[in-house]
């Protein structure tokens, strides 16, 4: 007779792999995956067992998570309104804060509809799996974020992926579906491994040529590009023309949550049918004042976006001078390609041991299963702090 | 040669660029398990094949396709349905 530990067992069989691997990695030095920062001293830095890092791998794009009026508002909405809502959007969840934080994105991205979700990940899997049903179709991007795979998985649609970045490969793909069922074309503005850019103009001709309606997730790209901040649809003069823009809270606004917003009045239909938005808590009244004043510092202060180019440039240029072969043109996103994963990993553990944290990056969650030492710049890296990095770089040895 | 055959020749043709020379394929070989390809590289060969015939196999087909004879069986009916 099987014991009850045996019969547990073949749930966890299937990490033996992943498990494997990771300890694997451990024995080139310590673990990459959630280094427990004791302290946040600032955007760009934090303490780790008493000794302090560069932090050149956090997203935090316009470096506004210590910002004063973001940290006071944050402050005023707990004293004020608590520390959660302790319900969904579609109960007691929505707050005075949650609706004009609506308003307020609806007007910054000029559309007719603004919905906030709990979540970025979230919001993708509640707007693209609502939109998306039976008999409908939904054309993704190669290089999706695993929220919109997942996003997909969860609808009753038939999902197709398009060559990375190649509008011919989607037209194609768009004109052998069958006439039957709405269209929807899924893309990311910058792509958050490589950072590379969608060419989005030719994008939106291809699917409105094709009678597609295109959804952008502009998660990394919403405060770092545009005239205004508001992407790479506004960068590439494509703003009224794209059918919905995504958005997440927890980059360059600073907070935690998500939005979606669309130049159809017709979406706001979804807080009725999106499974996302209906079960689950709401945004705490923190994270929302957060992401408001985040997206006033934002409108207001376009010398955040100067500084995170001009940080962007000095250590793309730099990391290019010493060789080092980079996915991409500069974006606040700089992947620096390693020969394989035991290279990577060694030098995630050289550069730590300088001080400097980066991402690792290895496969599958890579495009073309590429191994990657992933840097993102913030608008609050100084430049002996972007030269730290790559003096670091510098000093980097081949695995022996 | 019957259609059937001509795309399962096609199929291991796109095949031969993600595995060592040589390697044995039947209709029974299973793409992931037994020629150990990748799910990164299973989309991109699927990718192939669709570009060869001019088709589209969308995700939740693909992931209901275990072997080589499977996908052979999809392109077909693929094809027959246009």
């Amino acid at each position: 007779m099987l014991t009850k530990t045996k019969r547990n067992k073949p749930l966890f069989d299937k990490f033996a792999a992943i498990t494997e691997r990771h300890e694997m990695a451990k024995l080139l030095g310590r673990s990459p995956i959630g280094i427990p920062f004791e302290k946040i001293l600032s955007p760009t830095r934090a303490l780790f067992e008493g000794r302090e890092y560069v932090l050149a791998g956090t997203n935090n794009y316009l470096g506004l998570t210590f910002n004063e009026n973001v940290k006071r508002s944050m402050i005023e909405a707990v004293e004020t309104l608590g520390s959660a809502t302790t319900g969904s959007r579609q109960a007691n969840g929505t707050y005075g804060d949650h609706a004009k934080l609506e308003q307020d994105l609806k007007a910054f991205f000029e559309m007719q509809s603004a919905i906030v979700f709990t979540t970025g990940y979230q919001t993708n899997l509640g707007a693209i799996s609502a939109l998306a049903g039976k008999d409908d179709h939904i054309l993704i991007d190669a290089d999706s974020h695993a929220c919109i795979y997942d996003a997909c998985r969860l609808t009753d649609a038939s999902t197709h992926r398009f060559r990375h970045n190649d509008p011919e490969n989607l037209n194609k793909r768009l004109q052998r579906l069958p006439e039957r069922g709405g269209r929807l074309v899924v893309v990311e503005g910058m792509y958050s491994m490589f950072g590379d850019i969608a060419p989005l103009a030719e994008i939106v001709e291809v699917a409105h040529a094709n009678d597609a309606m295109v959804f952008v997730d502009e998660a990394h790209s919403v405060g770092c590009f545009g005239e205004k901040g508001r992407g790479i649809a506004e960068a590439q003069g494509v703003l009224e023309d794209v059918d919905f823009i995504s958005g997440t809270f927890s980059k360059s606004l600073a907070s935690i949550g998500g939005f979606c917003v669309s130049k159809h009045p017709e979406f706001e239909g979804i807080r009725l049918a999106s499974r996302a938005y209906m079960f689950t808590a709401s945004g705490a009244p923190a994270n929302i004042a957060a992401a408001s004043a985040a997206l006033g510092e934002l409108k207001n202060n376009p010398g955040l976006r100067d500084s995170l180019l001009a940080m962007s440039n000095r250590l793309h240029s730099g990391l290019t001078d010493l060789g080092f072969d980079i996915c991409a043109p500069t974006s606040p996103v700089i992947a620096v390609k390693r020969p394989d994963e035991a290279t990577a990993v060694s030098e995630w553990n050289q550069l730590f041991e300088q001080g400097v944290y980066v991402n690792l990056a290895v496969p599958p969650a890579t495009p073309g299963g590429v191994s990657l030492l992933r840097l993102s710049v913030s608008a609050a890296h100084t430049p002996e702090e972007i030269d730290q990095v790559i003096e670091a770089f510098s000093n980097l040895k081949p695995l022996t | 040669m019957t259609e059937q055959s001509k795309i399962f020749e096609t199929i291991c043709k796109v095949l031969s660029e993600y595995i060592p020379e040589g390697t044995e394929i039947t209709a029974d070989t299973r793409i992931v398990a037994d020629l150990e390809i990748d799910s990164v590289d299973v989309f991109d060969l699927i990718m192939e094949v669709e570009d060869a015939y001019d088709i589209s196999i969308s995700m939740e087909l693909i992931s209901t396709t275990h072997t080589v004879g499977e996908l052979t069986n999809v392109v077909n009916g693929l094809i027959g349905a246009d």
